[in-house]
């Protein structure tokens, strides 16, 4: 059987067994039949393995070189090298989606194998409607307006030469974080739509307590972690392979990735004020669906050709799909939300704001700011375009002068959040809290401004930056005096280690913006340029040949140290010319060289230098955030957290307090 | 072990406040000092690279003029590198580009529709500031209306069984941490 044949059979199969679980659990709901939704369990695996087997099909066509998938004849190509040929099945929309929906399928049998138990819970098959419908939507785009297995006929060229193909874009194969960075970001978006579909199940069967929050507590903390993960990867990418020195540019695709992880981040701190006070419910509920809900309006922004990006490889017709199932999703969501109505209310309030849930409370407004403002800037250019037919660019000073007092309160915020104990806090036990770590973000500053740093948004942020990590620091100092190794997991200790890799990521922010220097520089063999304090000195050029490009070097000698490449690639059937920089890390800085212009002869180059500080922190803190990620879903195996008791005191402590007359905390 | 606060005493309040004043002075003026001194000149490549910064390639997807190598962006870097030669502001160097590439400055005007953009997330940031003070406001008001009876009778019987609890189990059964936190 070809690959095409297949590979669509497949499809089909999935498609129809998600379309059949939509109609036995619709049935066993109208029917009072919850349990029917366990009946699913097989359609579920059958969706599993048609995602699966399609995957597979695909990398077997992508890897055979098979020209008559006309998704192979259109990204694959025979000069592509092995690695990318796998990563060719992300680099272009069809296989984006097929690998969109494997995920989403491995999570719906997740759900499956973790709920397994829970055969008679009606929530379980609003949950299970949920996902079915998420995926039947996404096989139906597989099926319809982004099928991967169409026929192609790859008859040979005029002068006799077998059919080849372009192979995927240029950037996509000229990195190997592509191997990684988009799995791991999908792995994230996708996740999300685990604890969307419990706050469906929740508002549906009216189960608006805490109950869903602490089912999907785990799934919604890694799926923001692999998200976290993913832009961080994504940023490195950029950085590594576009050349400019930069890693974040406020593109439209950047932004749409950023904004469900800002809903994502303001989620994973609220719930634990809906846990621990049982309030927020619709705020929690507004924001996962948001979380969701805007994965699904990125993709829409993203694959529609809407706004211009760096990053859109391509453009189809399947924006309107992305955008009507956009439109449902809310639609659906908010009309749960009013139907719900009183039961939303919360039975508790917040005592004071100066306690843990008046400082998540006030993160999350921030946070709600942030996806504001990145939301508005992304889409203000369509909105301008469709009032009055006028094109608008609304780039980086924008968002980072609209961002930036955020990030600041951000900071603030996460210094003294750890500090503050539920309910109500008093002057002295947050003064005793927060004096070394403040002593730390004076020291923060007072290092700065002996190494040079000068300006005050970013003393600023180093200081807020110090103060911050001091906090999460003395938490977790704390925590393992108390607990040893088990100090370090559980989600308070974990989310300190986030915190810590969050001030390592301001940090290196606020350095390498505020204090990158970059010059163009023409260069003949022999010459030497210099710039912050760095030499580099041109050594001359060479041509490598390579299966799918043309590569043209220039040997630069940093410092009179290592020698560093960049080079021009010539992707002689895509057409296409790129620049490959070479970067040079250090814990201090990074230099960045980059070919701007090259002669035909390879006398002369038009070398650019990008030299930015602290840059190299910036993956260190992604991947410190990911590790406290992995220690926060490690159950510390102690009391639950709505328990009675969570909430006060214990009672020997209560009865101690009251013979002493000491503070309670 | 867990450090509690203890109630507070003169000289606990005097050590305390000596502590934030030394670090409000000292953190203070090392900021000051870092904020107001303006360190190495800004060299005219510095502001050829931030004017190219943020200003859009007309011919690029979603890069700028200083990070794309197209034939227009080089033209566009080079004539900004003249303007700044002859000694032309920022302002004036971005309106004369603005002039020749509409649509391409990356920082929207402040003026008509443009400002929306920058005025509405002032406006939902006052709103959202606005609101959260009402609703402390309320929760106070609520939380000094006091406990009914019922609230009263409700928390003798916890008392109660709590004695009687303990008596049974005087070592008491949990540890809390610091932070009082799961």
């Amino acid at each position: 059987m070809s690959n095409v044949t297949l590979g669509a059979l497949l499809v089909a199969l999935g498609a129809a067994s998600a379309l059949a679980g939509i109609g036995v659990v619709v049935g066993g709901l109208l029917g009072r039949r919850y349990r029917w939704w366990r009946d699913c369990t097989m359609l579920a695996g059958f969706m599993m393995a048609a995602a699966g087997g399609a995957f597979l099909v695909m990398e077997r066509a992508l890897i055979t070189r098979d020209f008559t998938v006309s998704f192979v004849a259109q990204h694959g190509s025979s000069r592509t090298p092995a690695v990318f040929n796998v990563a060719t099945l992300w680099s272009a929309l069809e296989g984006s989606i097929l690998l969109w929906t494997l995920v989403l399928c491995g999570y719906v049998v997740a759900v499956v194998i973790k709920f397994r138990d829970r055969g008679d819970d009606p929530m379980m098959a609003w949950v299970m409607l949920t996902l079915f419908v998420v995926c039947g939507f996404f096989f139906l785009l597989m099926v319809g307006p982004a099928r991967p297995f169409s026929s192609f006929d790859p008859a040979p060229s005029a002068n006799g030469q077998p059919f080849d193909g372009p192979g995927p874009n240029p950037l996509l194969q000229n990195h190997i974080l592509m191997a990684f960075h988009p799995p791991i970001l999908y792995l994230g978006y996708v996740g999300f739509t685990v604890p969307f579909a419990f706050a469906i199940g929740a508002l549906a069967t009216g189960r608006v307590g805490e109950g869903w929050l602490l089912a999907t507590r785990r799934w919604t903390v890694m799926a923001w972690g692999l998200l976290t993960l993913g832009v961080i990867l994504g940023a490195w990418w950029s950085y590594e392979t576009l050349g400019w020195g930069g890693y974040w540019g406020w593109d439209p695709v950047e932004n749409v990735a950023l904004l469900p992880w800002l809903t994502g981040t303001a989620f994973v701190h609220s719930v634990m004020v809906q846990e621990r006070r049982g309030m927020l419910r619709v705020w929690n509920l507004s924001l996962v669906i948001a979380t969701f809900s805007l994965t699904i309006l990125g993709t829409f922004i993203t694959r529609s050709g809407a706004l211009e990006s760096v990053h859109a490889f391509v453009e189809s017709a399947i924006g309107p799909w992305f955008l009507t199932f956009f439109g449902l999703t809310v639609l659906v969501s908010l009309g749960l939300i009013a139907w719900r109505g009183d039961e939303l209310r919360a039975p508790g309030r917040i005592d004071s704001p100066l306690s843990r849930e008046g400082a998540f409370l006030m993160n999350n407004v921030v946070f709600a700011a942030f996806a504001f403002v990145v939301l508005l800037g992304t889409i203000f250019p369509l909105i301008v375009e469709a009032l009055n037919g006028r094109t608008l660019t609304v780039g980086s000073p924008y968002f980072e002068r609209m961002t930036m007092p955020i990030g600041f309160v951000l900071l603030f915020l996460m210094a003294i959040a750890p500090a503050l104990p539920w309910r109500k806090a008093s002057a002295g036990l947050l003064s005793d809290r927060l004096i070394w770590p403040a002593w730390l973000g004076v020291g923060a500053i007072l290092l700065s401004v002996m190494v040079g740093a000068r300006g005050w948004a970013p003393l600023l942020a180093f200081g807020l930056g110090g103060f911050a990590g001091g906090a999460a620091l003395r938490q977790l100092a704390s925590a393992i005096r108390r607990l040893r190794w088990r100090g370090l997991i559980g989600r308070t200790n974990g989310g300190m280690i986030v915190h810590l890799g969050v001030v390592l990521i301001a940090v290196a922010l606020a350095a390498s913006n505020s204090y990158v220097r970059q010059e163009t520089f023409e260069m003949s063999p022999g010459q030497t340029a210099e710039l912050s304090g760095h030499t580099f000195t041109f050594l001359g050029t060479e041509v490598v040949e390579y299966s799918n490009r043309v590569e043209r070097r220039a040997a630069v000698r940093i410092d009179g140290g290592p020698v560093h490449e960049p080079a021009i690639a010539i992707y002689d059937f895509a057409g296409r010319l790129i620049g490959i920089p070479s970067v040079r890390s250090t814990l201090t800085d990074d230099v960045a060289l980059s070919i701007a212009e090259m002669s035909d002869d390879g006398q002369t180059v038009f070398l650019r230098v990008t030299v930015q500080p602290l840059v190299v922190w910036l993956w260190i803190g992604g991947f410190v955030m990911a590790a406290g990620t992995l220690l926060a879903v490690v159950p510390q195996n102690r009391r639950s957290p709505i328990s009675p008791g969570s909430a006060s005191s214990t009672r020997r402590q209560v009865r101690t307090a009251r013979k002493s007359g000491k503070e309670l905390v | 072990m867990t450090r509690r606060a203890g109630p507070p005493t003169r000289k606990g309040a005097a050590r305390r406040l000596s502590a934030w004043l030394g670090v409000l002075v000292i953190g203070g003026s090392v900021f000051l000092f870092g904020a107001v001194d303006e360190g190495s000149p800004r060299t005219d490549a510095d502001r050829v690279y931030s004017l190219a910064k943020n200003f859009g390639c007309p011919v690029c997807d979603g890069q700028s003029v200083a990070e794309s190598d197209t034939v227009v962006a080089r033209n566009i870097r080079q004539q900004i590198a003249r303007r700044v030669d002859e000694g032309r502001s920022d302002d004036a160097i971005i309106a004369e580009l603005e002039a020749s590439f509409p649509g391409n400055d990356y920082t929207p005007a402040a003026s008509g529709l443009s400002s929306l953009v920058w005025i509405l997330p002032v406006v939902a940031g006052a709103g959202a500031l606005a609101g959260l003070f009402v609703v402390f406001r309320r929760w106070r008001q609520e939380a000094e209306l006091g406990a009914t009876p019922a609230d009263e009778r409700l928390v003798a019987e916890f008392r109660r069984e709590s004695e009687l609890a303990d008596l049974a189990d005087p070592d008491g059964p949990v540890q809390i941490d610091e932070q009082g936190d799961a």
